[in-house]
């Protein structure tokens, strides 16, 4: 912020910086501290010779208004019951959670069932059941505990400062899973297509496994990625802009 | 405060709502909704201005909302409810105008995200410069700084 009185100037003659302030604190109904309660009472007389502050003064009154009839048509256009519909839906978040759990376990479980020989596949499937459990609930768990740590971040420090710090993060841990995601779809198709094995079958086991890997590489590399990079340059993460 | 202008909620009421959503069952339905029916069309507004599209600030009040009537009953930050649902608001309407792809030509559109933010939440009927300091997490007059940075930035962006 610049001083209040502008160099060269008396102590007497504020700069416009500090006019156009007090012209937004008056506007937005501000109490004025004793300061800014002696540029109020010489607003009007400044105003009156400076073109330059009466020009602040009409964009700032301006672009509010407009602002404000914007914001009021569009929420006047919103079916706000479907949205609050919408939210009472999905406020209970362990059934879909659930689901895809079970999602997830029953794929495991149906590639661990038709990569093994007939008179293997129950005692093999049964086998692997417990592990597919510790594996869901751990990503679950992850999640879960992610998504808390979000919600516990929104109140901290300056708001554009921590959510920059968690965009960053947030997509330096993108770049890294898709690269992960990468190395590790490749070993799997190699173990699909080069493995041999008598107790299982390499290429319905690791190209099965393969496929959600490959789904979920591709929504890191065309989806989030992106996204989150679209996000960090809307927030001056890439420029290292302070504001 | 402008003539005619009211808060959106007072201390009194946010700890009222608390205690019926802490309560669970009707009572915490009735009040995660009586919430979402006094801070609905602000934050529509902020998530507007933000955004720059009415479909995304729809998308990210939804967003906004969910994650609040989620994490509600278990408020304990020292801020009130008020400001932090507007900062999830503010996170979510960020998160829905990077997944729109069209532009966005809206006066605002041309600003970066502090300047946009910053204009927004001061176009907002209710909030006063306090709150919003709060909101941003910087003192009171930086907010004022800053909004005339933004509008400086605005008028540089519309030729005058």
């Amino acid at each position: 912020m610049r001083p209040l009185f502008c160099h060269g100037e008396s102590l007497k003659t504020p700069g416009c910086e500090a006019f156009e302030i007090a012209v937004e604190k008056r506007l937005h109904g501000a109490p004025l501290d004793s300061e800014g309660a002696i540029l109020g009472e010489h607003l009007a007389e400044h105003l009156a010779g400076c073109e330059r502050c009466r020009d602040y003064q009409a964009l700032a009154r301006g672009s509010e208004a407009g602002m404000r009839v914007a914001a009021s048509a569009a929420a006047a256009e919103v079916d706000w019951a479907r949205v609050e519909r919408e939210i009472r839906g999905r406020v209970r978040a362990w059934p879909r959670w659930l689901a895809g759990a079970v999602l997830a376990g029953a794929w495991m479980a149906l590639f661990a069932w038709l990569s093994s020989p007939p008179e293997m596949r129950q005692g093999r499937t049964l086998r692997a059941l417990p592990a597919i459990a510790i594996l869901v609930v751990l990503v679950g768990l992850v999640a879960g505990y992610s998504s808390r740590r979000l919600l516990a971040l929104v109140d901290q420090g300056e708001m554009l400062v921590t959510y920059r710090g968690v965009l960053a993060a947030n997509l330096q841990w993108a770049r890294r899973m898709k690269w992960a995601l990468a190395a590790l779809l490749a070993f799997f198709l190699y173990r699909a297509l080069a493995g041999e094995s008598v107790s299982y079958d390499p290429l319905v086991y690791f190209g099965g496994l393969s496929l959600p890997l490959a789904g979920l590489w591709i929504y890191l590399r065309h989806v989030t990625v992106p996204r989150a990079e679209r996000e960090a340059r809307d927030l001056g993460l890439f420029e290292g802009a302070g504001r | 405060m402008r003539p005619g202008r009211v808060p959106a909620l007072s201390a009194a009421e946010e700890a009222e709502i608390l205690v019926r959503v802490r309560a669970g069952g009707a009572a915490r339905r009735e009040g995660a909704g009586d919430l979402f029916r006094r801070l609905r069309e602000p934050v529509h507004a902020v998530c507007l201005h933000v955004t720059g599209r009415r479909a995304d600030a729809e998308a990210a009040v939804a967003e906004a909302f969910l994650a609040v009537q989620r994490a509600l009953p278990g408020f304990t930050t020292e801020s009130r409810v008020t400001t932090w649902v507007y900062r999830l608001a503010l996170r979510a309407a960020f998160r829905a105008r990077a997944r729109g792809r069209d532009g966005v030509s809206t006066p605002l559109s041309c600003l970066s995200a502090g300047p946009r933010l910053v204009l927004a939440l001061f176009s907002i009927d209710g909030l006063r410069s306090g709150e919003i300091a709060e909101i941003l997490g910087i003192p009171e007059e930086e907010a004022w700084s800053r909004l005339h940075a933004a509008r400086r930035m605005l008028s540089g962006t519309q030729g005058h």
